[in-house]
């Protein structure tokens, strides 16, 4: 068992509460945006953050997300801005878990071992590579455990038993719940066997499930705790708040705080 | 994933199942024009110097080799319970064989195509609109064929429980590569029976060309087991590989995941996938199957880089003296067959000819133009 600073969100989860765990862009809308978006977010009260690496083929988020990596991409962002990205956000929250989420090729391009190692040296607690399936997670597993990162995953409605074993060996931090077959973005129908799913995670995986993909209002992340999520993921609505509010090339934080501050009100309800 | 493993279940099941291969092969006889020829295109050998021979693939129904792995793929969904098709297209072949062949088992069938490859290839677009199929128009990066994978892939994320992706290359997520080889292997089991009867002997070199690679490992799994037959592929060289501007992932590329595979990538040093250029839109992909870097990595098979110019100047060559106007992409082929003849005077070289080229004419005008003007 590595010490994270998921004990956090454990710790909320252990006595019944729900955690909310925001995705920022990095990178989007500028560098400094994407911190002062972050840190707009710690001041909301996130439980923790999911920290996106923008990748031009992000072949499992939609429109809202390929966009503004682009842009991020087009300003010139490199993915050795993460490392001083965390590094400043870090400082800001010592204690939430930062969990980055990246495509499989950036982490082959800059080394496996190197941009791990990195991350982790820069205040990262963990990693969710959505198209690293786990026939391959030995690829990276040794290596995030050497740096005392968790290696996340993503469990979706079409996910049985069998992948389960095969999930469980490499699992930490939290389980990523895909709450319906589809890329990120704002769906607002979700499926209604989500009570099977969540009570089949938890038989199967002694990790919080978190529900991501789809979520955007305070009655969506209230309808995902009701079902059985023990936390919430918001995505695309971020960005799009991000987008919103970015004039002139200073991003207002009121509004992420305030969008935060409704979530988790919504959560203790 | 449980998608991937419910294809290759379904694949495992009737690969070797004779209702359903003779289903496949009548089929590809009677309605796609199987076996096309092997034609000794004696003007060609004459003035490259070689004995060149022609594996007739332009000669199949829809105008190139795709339409093997489309019915097969087709039918395969249909047995496997599906009732919806999905595929992308870079040059708009796959996208007309994949209407075809879905016209034909009855499934309604939707087809990404990158923006820019629609504006290119706009009589394919229509031919695939008169088949049935619904074209969608994919803005997103680029705009040509690894987005348009990009989008076919995000559909099938939501929508796998009903629907087949048919993917038109021999790339992406296990079990596609070994899917769409089974289903062009005729391709080059056919080539050797007819080398065998026509020549006597087998060839010394087997020559495609490779854009995600589909044609060339048809061509090649006919002749695996010959060592004596050397395998090249020919790749887009574009305007030059000191220019950036080419699509020459085996020669240039760096090993890279995307689309499910493990395999090579034209990429930044971010691993951001670059864009490719090549005046054949079906040869547009910085990827390429799985299996073409693992036979250059034992070196089973080598990989050139034909420039637009000398594809252009081998569909010249061909239509001038054969008769025959080459797709662009086997164009490349041709060239790459050119060079062969003069490193190696008088051998024997089998080229496939993947396809016609009637959807170029636009294209190939429009570059005689600017080459006149440049």
């Amino acid at each position: 068992m590595l010490n994270t600073r998921y004990t956090h969100i454990h710790d909320k989860v252990n006595i019944g509460k729900a955690v909310y765990m925001p995705y920022v862009l990095m990178g989007y809308p500028s560098l400094e945006g994407s911190v002062a978006a972050a840190k707009a977010l710690i001041d909301g009260g996130a439980d923790g953050l999911e920290l996106g690496l923008p990748f031009r083929d992000p072949v499992a988020d939609g429109p809202v997300i390929q966009d503004a990596a682009n842009v991020a991409l087009d300003n010139g962002f490199k993915a050795d801005d993460a490392i001083t990205f965390i590094q400043q956000v870090r400082a800001y929250a010592p204690g939430i878990p930062f969990t980055v989420m990246t495509y499989f090729n950036i982490v082959l391009a800059k080394g496996i071992e190197r941009f791990i190692g990195a991350l982790s040296k820069a205040g990262c607690d963990g990693i969710l590579i959505p198209d690293l399936p786990p026939e391959h997670a030995n690829d990276v597993y040794p290596i995030t455990q050497a740096h005392n990162m968790e290696l996340i995953f993503i469990v979706a409605p079409t996910t049985y038993a069998g992948r389960f074993e095969k999930i469980r060996p490499y699992a930490g931090g939290f389980i990523y719940v895909v709450t319906k077959m589809g890329t990120t973005g704002m769906k607002e129908d979700f499926d209604s066997d989500l009570k099977t799913l969540f009570t089949e995670i938890k038989a199967q995986i002694n990790l919080p499930a978190i529900a991501g993909f789809g979520i955007s209002t305070p009655a969506h992340a209230l309808d995902m705790v009701k079902k059985g999520a023990n936390g919430v993921i918001i995505g695309s609505k971020i960005i799009q708040l991000c987008s919103d509010n970015f004039k002139e090339g200073v991003l207002s934080p009121a509004p992420l705080q305030e969008h935060t501050k409704k979530i988790q009100a919504s959560l203790v309800a | 994933m449980p998608i991937l493993e419910e294809l290759l279940a379904g694949f495992r099941k009737y690969e070797h199942d004779s209702s359903f291969q003779n289903e496949f092969l009548r089929l590809m006889e009677d309605w796609g024009g199987r076996p096309t020829p092997l034609y000794h295109a004696q003007n060609l050998s004459t003035a490259y110097g070689a004995e060149i021979y022609l594996k007739r693939e332009d000669l199949l129904h829809g105008g190139a080799h795709k339409t093997n792995n489309a019915l097969g793929q087709a039918l395969l969904a249909k047995k496997m319970g599906k009732t919806r098709i999905i595929a992308e297209t870079g040059a708009g072949q796959h996208g007309v064989a994949t209407a075809m062949a879905c016209a034909k088992v009855n499934l309604p069938c939707t087809v990404y195509m990158g923006a820019v490859d629609v504006a290119r290839q706009a009589p394919n677009v229509q031919r695939m609109k008169l088949l049935g199929a619904e074209v969608i128009a994919v803005t997103s990066g680029g705009a040509t064929l690894k987005d348009a994978i990009n989008e076919a892939l995000r559909d099938w994320i939501a929508s796998c429980n009903t629907t087949h992706y048919l993917l038109g290359t021999a790339a992406g997520p296990h079990p596609f590569p070994t899917l769409v080889k089974h289903f062009h292997r005729m391709i080059g089991e056919e080539s050797r029976a007819q080398c065998l009867e026509k020549i006597g002997k087998l060839p010394d070199y087997a020559i495609a060309c490779v854009g995600g690679g589909s044609n060339a490992i048809g061509l090649f799994s006919g002749f695996s087991e010959d060592q004596d037959v050397r395998f090249i592929g020919a790749e887009p060289g574009g305007e030059g590989l000191d220019s950036n501007r080419h699509g020459a992932v085996l020669v240039k590329g760096t090993p890279a995941v995307l689309h499910g595979m493990r395999s090579l990538a034209l990429q930044d040093e971010d691993g951001q996938i670059q864009d490719t250029h090549s005046i054949s839109a079906g040869l547009d992909y910085p990827l390429v199957g799985p299996e073409h870097a693992y036979l250059r990595d034992i070196g089973r098979a080598t990989y050139t880089a034909i420039t637009d110019e000398e594809a252009v100047s081998a569909f010249y060559e061909l239509a001038a003296l054969e008769g025959i106007l080459p797709a662009l992409e086997s164009a490349h082929a041709l060239a790459q067959a050119k060079k062969t003849a003069k490193e190696h005077p008088d051998c024997t070289i089998l080229v496939n000819l993947s396809g016609r080229g009637d959807k170029d004419l636009e294209h190939i005008m429009a570059y005689a133009e600017a080459q006149k003007n440049a």
